[in-house]
């Protein structure tokens, strides 16, 4: 399960459906309160006991992406991707720091306000202060196993 | 802006500069050349005698020339980033590799006789720099707020390293003035497992949890695994030294047993954590990596392991045994092969990213910045590899028929992975961003 590390606001949320089904909630009324938080370019994790379908059919018809994946039996998670957000790069087949110079190679190119997704095999603290001096904005999800997701934001000339 | 909670975070400002690593690595080869030149000149005799100071010499060499420089360099880099706080004094790493180099120095040419220094300073001069050295990064690790096996172990390692430190110079003081504190043969072994298993096992298997996952792409081991290894090194260097302690305390306490078989068989744990559990969990790890792209570095891991329970095994031979030979031939497997392989292959993982992240991540964006592992050719780390394993079968079968010319072979052999290591750690130190296409846009 992912650790909790994202706040209000955050272009980064995550949402564990499964205690909320088993305590008899409908968890589509917080799933709904957490995407009018999620900013336009985020990303909202939500982890589920099965694929949700229904889900799946309502949010595709507002304009959202859904991506689920099966991580066990009864473990689903299912990202959630508003239309604004680009789409997850994957380097977790990447040994370090190979994802750290793809990513710095990225986030270079990236225009003023710009997004960078990129799920990574583990949480790269070098990398951070580097972007900090880039003068970009990041927040990161760190996923069971030791991955993580990162989303880079270009909030201004790096100059 | 970060949404990070709790996170350990590395300013730039405090990562060491790469000339402190850069320092120590560079200096490394120079041991192995030096003790590749002693063998070629000494030959057989070399191995006749585990009491001559040729051999006291060679030993030293290996332990401190070649091992302690690579893991007191790296951990210089390592310690701030995993711990999450720098270095204090930074600049005193380069008195504490000033006195390392001189110290070594001069304790291999007095102990090879080709100078009339007094061998015990030399060794006063090794043991000041491991105490500036780990007061100075231990002050860094010690206060790390950061949970886990990895600054567990540093801290371990750290302990070892002043304890076999302290425990070599009162040896010293006693071989050269002539008042040895106690047994021989039971110091030695307390010194040997503190200093073998404690502070080059420690730090070993520390930096494994860390460096094999992020490297190779495996999964991260059980807390769990890594604890009992922890737990088992730190058994074998404190019984040992509690052993040690009481021998001092009540001479002649150990209930008819022999102080030395006391100190072997209270590094037992410390045996099992390091030479066969440590190897076991880590090859099984590797095995099941996601990244099957064949890399050198990963050859020198997994040869190094796998020269772990072969070393346990010589270990425990070795001391039954009469036949100095096994001594010999258990120190040859733990300093040159398990220990010397995997730090040799560590180097080739360290050195370019050093060189990558300091010279040339700050230009991504701005200029071409060429790949890390671009920065050092892969075949001169295979052919190091060849050179180092070659020498230790060499080796090893010089001391087994204790034949001149085989013995002069493999220091022909260590002359060449010498010689191999400092021309790549040069090349790689000696790259440089081309910085002129920034300066004709500017």
């Amino acid at each position: 399960m992912p650790r909790t590390t994202a706040t209000a606001n955050s272009p980064l949320l995550q949402l564990d459906a499964r205690p909320l089904l088993e305590q008899g909630h409908d968890p589509l009324p917080d799933i709904l309160q957490m995407l009018d938080r999620l900013t336009p370019d985020g990303l909202l994790v939500l982890t589920a006991p099965f694929c949700p379908d229904p889900l799946i059919t309502l949010l595709g018809e507002r304009g959202y992406r859904l991506n689920p994946v099966e991580l066990g039996p009864n473990h689903w998670q299912v990202e959630i991707l508003p239309s604004a957000a680009p789409e997850i790069t994957d380097y977790r087949n990447l040994p370090a720091p190979e994802p750290l110079e793809k990513i710095l190679t990225e986030v270079t190119q990236l225009p003023i306000d710009g997004v960078l997704l990129a799920r990574v095999p583990h949480v790269p603290g070098l990398l951070f202060p580097m972007l900090e001096e880039h003068k970009l904005a990041w927040s990161v999800l760190e996923e069971s196993g030791g991955s993580a997701i990162i989303h880079i934001h270009r909030k201004e000339d790096a100059g | 802006m970060s949404f990070l909670a709790g996170m350990n975070r590395l300013s730039l400002d405090q990562a060491p500069p790469l000339e402190i690593p850069a320092t120590f690595f560079l200096t490394a080869p120079v041991a192995v050349i030096a003790a590749g030149a002693v063998l070629l000149w000494a030959g057989a005799s070399a191995f006749q005698s585990n009491w001559l100071p040729l051999v006291l010499g060679l030993t030293h060499l290996g332990t401190l020339g070649f091992l302690t420089m690579v893991m007191m360099g790296a951990l210089y880099q390592i310690a701030p980033v995993v711990a999450g706080a720098p270095v204090p004094f930074i600049r005193l790493a380069h008195l504490v590799h000033v006195l390392l180099c001189a110290g070594v120095a001069g304790l291999v040419l007095s102990l090879t006789g080709l100078w009339e220094g007094s061998t015990f300073n030399f060794f006063t001069l090794v043991a000041v720099a491991a105490l500036l050295f780990v007061v100075t990064v231990g002050f860094a690790v010690a206060r790390s707020k950061t949970p886990g096996e990895t600054v567990a172990g540093m801290r371990l390692a750290l302990f070892s390293l002043l304890l076999a430190v302290l425990l070599g110079l009162i040896m010293a003081r006693g071989f050269f003035h002539g008042a040895f504190p106690g047994m021989h043969n039971f110091w030695i072994q307390v010194h040997l497992t503190t200093a073998l298993l404690g502070w080059v096992g420690g730090l070993i298997t520390a930096v494994s949890w860390q460096v094999v996952p992020m490297f190779y792409l495996t999964a991260e081991l059980p807390s769990f695994r890594k604890k009992t290894v922890l737990l088992l090194t730190t058994l074998g260097v404190v019984l040992p030294l509690m052993a040690l302690l009481a021998s001092q305390a009540v001479p002649g306490g150990t209930s008819g047993w022999s102080p030395t078989h006391v100190a072997a068989f209270g590094a037992l744990p410390a045996v099992l954590g390091v030479w066969l559990l440590h190897p076991g969990l880590i090859l099984q790890n590797l095995r099941g990596r996601r990244r099957k792209r064949l890399d050198a570095s990963l050859f020198f891991w997994q040869a190094g392991l796998c020269l772990a329970p072969v070393t346990a095994v010589v270990a425990g031979i070795a001391f039954f045994a009469d036949d100095p030979r096994w001594a010999f031939l258990f120190g040859w497997l733990a300093i040159w092969g398990w220990a010397g392989i995997i730090v040799h292959g560590m180097l080739s993982r360290i050195v370019p990213f050093l060189v990558w992240f300091h010279r040339f991540s700050p230009h991504i964006g701005r200029i071409r910045v060429p790949a890390m592992r671009n920065l050092l050719p892969d075949s001169w780390t295979k052919l190091g590899l060849g050179f180092h394993v070659a020498s230790l079968v060499l080796g090893a079968l010089a001391i087994i028929t204790r034949d001149p010319w085989i013995a002069r072979a493999t220091g022909v052999l260590m002359l060449a992975t010498g010689v191999n290591l400092l021309h790549w750690i040069i090349y790689t130190l000696r790259q440089q961003p081309d910085l002129s296409a920034l300066a004709t846009d500017e």
